[in-house]
């Protein structure tokens, strides 16, 4: 695939050299960045080959998705609303993605200390940066507006689609120049550090949005209504960058070629290679600027406030509250502050939260979008909003072990900390006590306030259910040590596995539970048998020996 | 400037801008190097050494000043110079991903050297370092010390006039330390200029035919090793250094980190 797309650079060389660009140099780098780029994801393993191509599988992934979208053009009725769907859909996922998943290779200051101090002028280096970024953006919107451009061949001809595809690479042209505008901005107004911790919280805002849509669209909106909606064109429209590339479709598919459909045409063209022209000439060697900049000031020692006073007062007490010895409470108070700042951490666990409260609305709305509020006080559903909470128990749990720097753990082996079990014990109390507890105690005070004080035993009860099923299989599954191990793509079918047995398990408890709320002081009385079965879980934590523990 | 002056830096200043915050790192500098000179270029950390040397290899472009390199304006002819020039930073960054052979074939095409003769250097240095056997392997589960084997074969393989280099020894072994430090004079007797920064006295002190020391971004000594030697009254590297630096109460904190550990 690398050596594909290099070929077709290739074809392309008189323009470069025009450009003022050594087309060698080019080639080297952008073989290299693709490279890396298909070797991102998997294992570090030296020894391993370069066999799986990354390039080639999300190729096919988003071929898949993009059948979703090309649907619209068939089942919407009004052609330019359509197509006003399909660029909008595909445009901000090109964004989105590019923001969410490239942003590592976008930002590589390793560049600083590379590719800067050889003799590659700046035309060359700034194609290469943009080469590199629109192969990627390319090949998503290719792949993603395939299936658009055959239900376009069987609606409108071979002609329509062949313009469909040229309208896709302006769009595409026209969303990295907005893309590049978004990353500008960012980096002038933070610092490195900052600017990754934003792109964290980005990435996290995007997989609950990715999660929400996918669930909550298909019920809140009216399918009808979707396809029989007729978007009128208003002095506005201009303003909607989907809706040039729709215009300039739909003044063919309707040989309509009024100075409204002119000015669509007009912007779809010479907005994108105007973007491109102020890419080339201004962004990029901001861009470039600003990256050599980020790792300089990076390297300088940033204040980051440190939360003083009460805060570390209420670990501290909480520490000494929850655990039994002093490896557990450093434990504890490690783990608290660490999860708290370590970006991979958050990435991995914050998107569960959103999840939780996405299945609510999920199971409230059900089928058709109609909320069940009428009587809902009458159901028992409060139950199974309590136990969606497994899933941000679980995920805080099962993630803790894993690290991008799994070498920094060295030091728990050189602690004259007799069973490793009381480390592992403090962390997964310090990460329940921070995400998980009070996650499920707004999710009971809602509850509450719907429903009636009468739950509070319901929250209760569910919330030692929870603990214990997640310590029991967190522990069963991995006995490693906080922030440990790193996560290869491997370990996600195992994740997958330990996540069918969690929900399973976590079903069984709430059966058990629904089953308990028909006998009168029922939950009650099981209450102290979870308090006994959470003691036993974790003293099964604390007994786990060095022997058992895994590198 | 002498006539076979290689770098020639005049008034030079760099700050950092960190929002509302202006960190002032570089104060002034001025220096003249001639070429074949091994320089050590000491000081404390965060003296502005670091930043010195990615300014005279165009990584950093905002300065203030004057810098020639080889003759040249290093403002608007920086990719001449960097024809001209090998730079050896000290955090092992590289593409790790890639393998030692697909790195280097790299690094000698983006320097426009033939395919055929990257290949037969790459091949011979990786053997002297003895990092034949790991040729075709990805780096990044390559010790520290491997890693800065194969940056100094980066900035090595295209034979420049002017190596620059940070901390360059850092991580590698006894053995692998003599050889570079063998192959750095041989390099300077054959007309070599090389920009040495490093905070490890006793390296800079053996190999360096003339010292700077730099403490918060100004030029406090600058000499040959027997000169400031003569001057402090026959001092080691390391007294001298402490002493112009202003942190002469070495042994009183000793004692006091003691006492802490003991109480």
């Amino acid at each position: 695939m690398v050596n594909f797309i290099i070929r077709i650079i290739r074809l392309f060389k008189g323009l470069f050299r025009l450009m003022g660009v050594d087309c060698k140099q080019l080639e080297s780098i952008l073989w290299v960045k693709l490279t890396m780029g298909n070797r991102r994801g998997f294992s570090t393993s030296a020894k391993k080959k370069d066999s799986s191509n990354q390039l080639l599988l999300q190729t096919f992934v988003y071929a898949v998705l993009g059948i979703f979208v090309g649907t619209l053009i068939n089942s919407v009725n009004h052609t330019f609303t359509a197509y006003v769907y399909v660029f909008l859909v595909i445009m901000s996922m090109i964004a989105l993605m590019m923001i969410s998943e490239f942003s590592v290779v976008l930002i590589d200051t390793r560049d600083n200390a590379i590719l800067l101090p050889r003799p590659i002028n700046n035309r060359t280096l700034t194609v290469a940066k943009i080469l590199h970024i629109a192969i990627y953006l390319l090949q998503l919107s290719l792949s993603l507006s395939i299936a658009s451009a055959v239900f376009t061949v069987f609606n409108y001809g071979f002609a329509v689609a062949l313009l469909f595809l040229f309208l896709i690479f302006l769009s595409t042209l026209f969303t990295l120049f907005l893309t590049c505008l978004f990353y500008l901005g960012l980096m002038r107004l933070v610092s490195g550090e900052k600017l990754k911790d934003i792109l964290v919280y980005f990435q996290i805002g995007m997989a609950i949005i990715f999660m929400g849509a996918y669930q909550l669209l298909p019920r809140l909106i009216e399918m009808n209504d979707l396809y029989n909606a007729q978007m009128a064109v208003e002095w506005w429209t201009y303003l909607i960058p989907p809706a040039w590339f729709a215009g300039s479709i739909a003044s063919f598919t309707t040989s309509v070629f009024g100075p409204g459909n002119i000015l669509f045409l007009a912007l779809a063209l010479f907005a994108p290679i105007l973007g491109l022209w102020l890419i080339v000439k201004y962004l990029s060697p901001k861009f470039n600027y600003r990256l050599s900049q980020m790792e300089a000031t990076s390297s300088k020692p940033e204040k980051r406030t440190i939360q003083k006073g009460k805060p570390v007062k209420f670990v501290d007490k909480l520490g000494e509250l929850l655990t039994r010895n002093i490896a557990e409470k450093t434990a504890f108070k490690m783990i608290w502050k660490m999860s708290g700042r370590d970006r991979k951490y958050k990435q991995t666990v914050f998107p569960a939260f959103g999840y939780v409260f996405v299945m609510i609305a999920v199971t409230v709305l059900g089928k058709h979008g109609e909320a069940k509020w009428d009587n809902l006080i009458e159901t028992k559903l409060y139950l199974a909003f309590l136990y969606l909470n497994v899933i941000a128990a679980f995920s805080a749990c099962i993630n803790i072990i894993y690290s991008d720097e799994p070498k920094s753990s060295w030091f728990y082996k050189a602690l004259p900390v007799a069973r490793p079990g009381d480390i592992i014990a403090g962390s997964i109390k310090a990460i329940l006590s921070k995400y998980f507890m009070p996650l499920h105690l707004l999710i009971g005070s809602l509850i509450v306030y719907f429903w009636s004080y009468k739950i509070l035993p319901d929250i209760f009860y569910s919330l030692i259910s929870i603990i214990v099923i997640s310590v029991f299989i967190t522990a069963s599954q991995s006995k490693a040590l906080p922030f440990s191990k790193e996560k290869l793509s491997q370990d996600s079918g195992s994740t997958f596995i330990k996540g069918i047995l969690i929900m399973l398990s976590a079903g069984l408890l709430g059966a058990i539970h629904w089953g308990l709320t028909f006998i009168d002081y029922g939950v009650l009385f099981a209450l102290p048998f979870m308090f006994g079965l959470q003691y036993l879980s974790f003293r099964y934590i604390k007994k786990i020996q060095w022997n058992q523990i895994e590198d | 400037m002498e006539n076979n002056t290689v770098i020639s830096i005049r008034n030079l200043h760099k700050s950092y801008k960190n929002g509302a915050s202006v960190n002032k790192v570089l104060k002034g500098v001025n220096i003249d190097i001639q070429s074949g000179q091994i320089i050590g270029y000491i000081g404390p950390n965060g003296a502005g050494k670091s930043t010195t040397v990615k300014i005279l290899c165009g990584i950093l472009t905002d300065f203030e000043g004057e810098i020639k390199v080889l003759g040249m304006d290093l403002r608007t002819q920086d990719i001449d110079i960097k024809k001209r020039i090998g730079y050896i930073p000290e955090n092992a960054a590289l593409y790790d991903t890639l393998t030692p052979s697909e790195y280097l074939q790299f690094v000698g095409e983006l320097h426009g050297m033939k395919v055929g003769d990257i290949q037969v250097k790459i091949a011979r240095l990786l053997d002297l370092f003895e990092m034949k056997s790991h040729a075709n392997e990805r780096m990044n589960s390559f010790s520290k010390g491997m890693k800065q084997k194969i940056l100094i074969i980066s900035g090595l393989i295209h034979n420049p006039d002017i190596i620059f280099m940070d901390e360059p020894l850092s991580g590698l072994d006894a053995n692998a330390v003599i050889i570079v430090k063998r192959v750095l004079q041989q390099l300077a007797k054959e007309g070599k200029t090389i920009f040495y920064s490093s905070h490890i006295m006793d390296v800079v002190e053996k190999i360096s035919d003339r010292i700077i020391l730099i403490d918060n971004g100004v030029v406090l000594a600058d000499g040959s090793y027997a000169d400031l030697n003569s001057e402090s009254d026959n001092e080691s590297l390391e007294n001298l250094f402490t002493k112009l630096t202003g942190n002469s109460g070495h042994s009183e904190t000793a004692n006091e980190i003691i006492n802490v550990f003991e109480n």
